[in-house]
């Protein structure tokens, strides 16, 4: 039996979102734009889902847009508004934001605009006070994550975001809601123009998402062909994919808090073992500001690579800072933004929970890092 | 007509007595690598003749072809009957392929004749294809000394057209220089260096170093990817995964911390030396390079050569970092090296390694291990891979 803790770079399938592929797939495979009754049928059913996304972000359906997924999402939304300014704007961006919004400023960077790095606090936030200092009435867009996938420190998004149009009206604010949505409250989206959902993240499939743009928003596409999703996102609806996050926002929203207070029990129990270990650092907020399902933890005298094959050798998978950069070389933007020690820096693991998770399994885990630690530590390199 | 290769061959030549010998290796080679894509490899005349592939895998079978060592050159050739009109249109036909008749150009055509019963001598077949090209490319002009464009026809059992010759890798076949066990540790170096040797004919065969917990399946994956991307010209080969931890945390434990990285090669060379042996293998194969790093300098050398019988071939000896680099480029297996992860040798290197170690002094240090029952609790380990051309 494996231990499955690693749940922010992906989820397990429920298996009501197989069932709605397979749905898809078998019977309801047509082309959502065609004219003929089982095609009609099939739009329909992306219209559910569609609504229930909306209802579910307190939005309008028409501005719920179907992507590929969270780095569709956030490309959209940033490229699509920098599509539409005229000459050099100046940007403010989160020091620690996922690859998929980090790059992008970079591209904007190279393109001319004026990219400015907003910093964080010691637990991993940008606080009203960073975006207040740095917060121009010229800018024109900012984006700020609303839970950082590494460390699961909680941005107020909405407050910053009012900060924001309070400064410029006219600005556009953009938040990567990958590691946020169903795990924390969905913000109030009167000032957010922009946030974005990965369907994988909550037991729907790879290749899921969508990006919330507000109505009025000055996003253009990216992608030039058909009238799909309002010409915003054109190419033939992904229509198994959007179904299957369908059913597995369906099943989450009907157990919310049940899952919730699972990871919160497991988060606790994990943080509660593993701190009784010597040289152990909790990395980002205090254990309940942050979000229930991540759990980031620095491991003085050990490398956080050898740490998770040694995990893995005993069936045990978790992550090194974010899967999605793990084999990327060079410095870990997130902690280094807030500060974390040196010696807390090589040896950092990410915990990452869901549902299913158990008590038993984050003793098991705990007890598996004692020993692990005690003999690294034997070898600790000089 | 057909569609097929024609294979030059070089060094062979020159092996006397043992040309058949050599011959008959790289034909093995030929078809170990080819008859995957369906082709079928025979000799005939002094020539190697691939036939039976798809024509849209051509270029596949071309470049596979090239990267089998032992051959000089590859031309791709139409095989038709022994017939002007159908030779000279095959030549026609070539030359368009190359490229030529857009704009002025010239050309030659030559011609040999290895079955003599064919009633024209070569001159006469020059003369008439030279003729039947011009009247159909007016932009042609022929000129035999610097020709743009040639064209050859070899009148044989059948006629072969070709005006194009890729040039192949050289070397010998893999195979005839008998077997070797390179050290394969996923940096930049030690790929160049069983390329090397697969190129003078040896058989390789590969030995990695895996320390779980300290490098992990991306390390070793990484590997069995370099060795697949070598098999393209070293052939099939068989990969040991030996588990390496168990001696490493000793040596650091017991041993003086400036010899680590000598001892640990002097272990890694004992248990290559032993899979060899068992493997039937003659030499080891190193990508060590004279000063590179600390375990590479003349003194490091001595020791670890002293560390076993078998002799040490280290083809990059006498190369730069920037010269192995573009090898490396050439060969495909540079973007695979520089993946992140991490492998054996850089787990437990000591701040200041022994630049001058002493060999006394590290035989000595190695007498605090348990050196046969290590290597041996090594070896029981030791997993092996086969990869084979798809």
């Amino acid at each position: 039996m494996s231990i499955y803790f690693d749940n922010s770079a992906t989820t397990q399938p429920f298996p009501e979102t197989i069932r709605a592929m397979e749905h898809a797939m078998e019977e309801g495979y047509y082309n959502p734009s065609a004219l003929y009754g089982p095609a009609v049928e099939a739009s329909r059913e992306i219209a559910r889902v569609r609504e229930a996304f909306a209802s579910a972000l307190r939005v309008r359906p028409e501005e719920i847009y179907f992507t590929s997924g969270g780095t569709e999402s956030n490309n959209l939304a940033l490229l699509g508004y920098a599509h539409h300014l005229r000459g050099k704007a100046h940007m403010l961006v989160n020091p620690s934001e996922h690859s998929s919004v980090h790059e992008v400023f970079l591209e904007l960077n190279r393109r001319g605009h004026q990219v400015e790095f907003l910093e964080n606090d010691a637990s991993g936030r940008v606080t009203p006070e960073i975006l207040e200092r740095h917060m121009r009435p010229d800018t024109a867009l900012v984006s700020v994550m609303h839970v950082n996938n590494e460390s699961g420190a909680v941005n107020d998004v909405e407050t910053l975001a009012a900060l924001a149009k309070r400064i410029n009206p006219g600005c556009m604010f953009h938040s990567d809601g990958v590691q946020a949505f169903l795990k924390v409250p969905v913000p109030s989206f009167r000032e957010i123009d922009a946030y974005s959902i990965s369907g994988h993240k909550f037991h729907g499939p790879r290749g899921s998402g969508v990006c919330y743009l507000k109505k009025g928003a000055f996003v253009q596409q990216i992608l030039y062909g058909g009238s799909q999703e309002g010409h915003m996102r054109p190419g033939t609806e992904n229509g198994p994919a959007i179904l299957g996050m369908g059913a597995a926002l369906d099943r989450y929203l009907g157990h919310h808090q049940e899952y919730l207070d699972s990871m919160w029990a497991v988060k606790h129990r994990l943080y509660g073992n593993l701190s009784r270990i010597p040289g152990v650092r909790l990395n980002g907020p205090e254990l309940s500001q942050g979000a229930p399902q991540i759990l980031s933890m620095g491991f003085a005298g050990a490398n956080a690579e050898t740490l998770v094959n040694a995990l893995a050798e005993r069936g045990i998978y978790c992550g090194t800072g974010s899967a999605c950069s793990s084999r990327a070389v060079g410095k870990n933007r997130t902690l280094t933004a807030m500060g974390v020690p040196a010696q807390y820096l090589p040896g950092t693991l990410r915990f990452s929970f869901c549902y299913n998770n158990t008590l038993e399994e984050a003793d098991t885990v705990a007890a598996a890092m004692g020993e692990i630690l005690m003999r690294l530590r034997r070898f600790r390199r000089r | 007509m057909e569609r097929l290769l024609l294979i030059k061959y070089g060094e062979i030549h020159l092996k006397g007595q043992n040309r058949p010998f050599f011959k008959r290796a790289l034909k093995n080679r030929l078809i170990q690598g080819l008859k995957p894509l369906g082709c079928y490899v025979h000799e005939q005349d002094g020539r190697i003749y691939v036939t039976g592939y798809d024509p849209l895998d051509e270029d596949r079978v071309l470049e596979r072809a090239k990267h089998t060592f032992g051959i000089v050159g590859v031309c791709p050739a139409l095989a038709v009957e022994k017939e002007p009109e159908a030779m000279y249109a095959a030549a026609l036909s070539m030359l368009e392929r190359a490229g030529a008749g857009q704009g002025d150009f010239t050309f030659k055509v030559k011609a040999r004749r290895q079955d003599k019963s064919y009633p024209q001598n070569s001159f006469e077949i020059c003369a008439d294809a030279g003729g039947y090209i011009l009247d159909r490319m007016p932009t042609a002009k022929v000129d035999v000394k610097k020709p743009q464009y040639t064209v050859e026809i070899e009148v044989r059992d059948r006629a072969y057209v070709y005006s194009h010759e890729e040039k192949g890798v050289g070397g010998l076949p893999v195979g005839v220089s008998g077997r070797g066990v390179v050290m394969l540790s996923g940096g930049i170096d030690s790929p160049v260096a069983a390329y090397m040797m697969a190129k003078r004919g040896l058989e390789v065969e590969a030995v990695h170093f895996l320390s779980p917990p300290y490098t992990g399946e991306p390390a070793k994956e990484k590997v069995i990817a370099l060795a697949r991307r070598l098999m393209e010209y070293c052939g099939p080969i068989k990969l040991h995964l030996v588990h390496f931890t168990e001696i490493q945390e000793q040596l650091y434990e017991r041993c003086e911390e400036s010899y680590l990285t000598v001892l640990m090669r002097r272990l890694m060379c004992k248990i290559s030396e032993a899979i060899a042996n068992k493997e039937g293998g003659q030499a080891l194969i190193t990508g060590e390079s004279l000063g590179q790093v600390a375990s590479q300098t003349i003194g490091a050398l001595h020791v670890t050569d002293s560390s076993v019988e078998m002799t040490i071939l280290r083809p990059l000896i006498g190369m730069d970092k920037v010269e192995i680099i573009d090898i490396a480029r050439a060969i495909g297996t540079f973007d695979i090296s520089t993946l992140p992860g991490e492998d054996c040798c850089t787990v437990f290197v000591p701040k200041h390694p022994a630049t001058k170690p002493n060999l006394k002094r590290a035989v000595r240090e190695e007498e605090r291990l348990q050196v046969e029952e290590l290597i041996a609790a090594a070896l029981q380990k030791t997993e092996v891979i086969t990869l084979l051309p798809t």
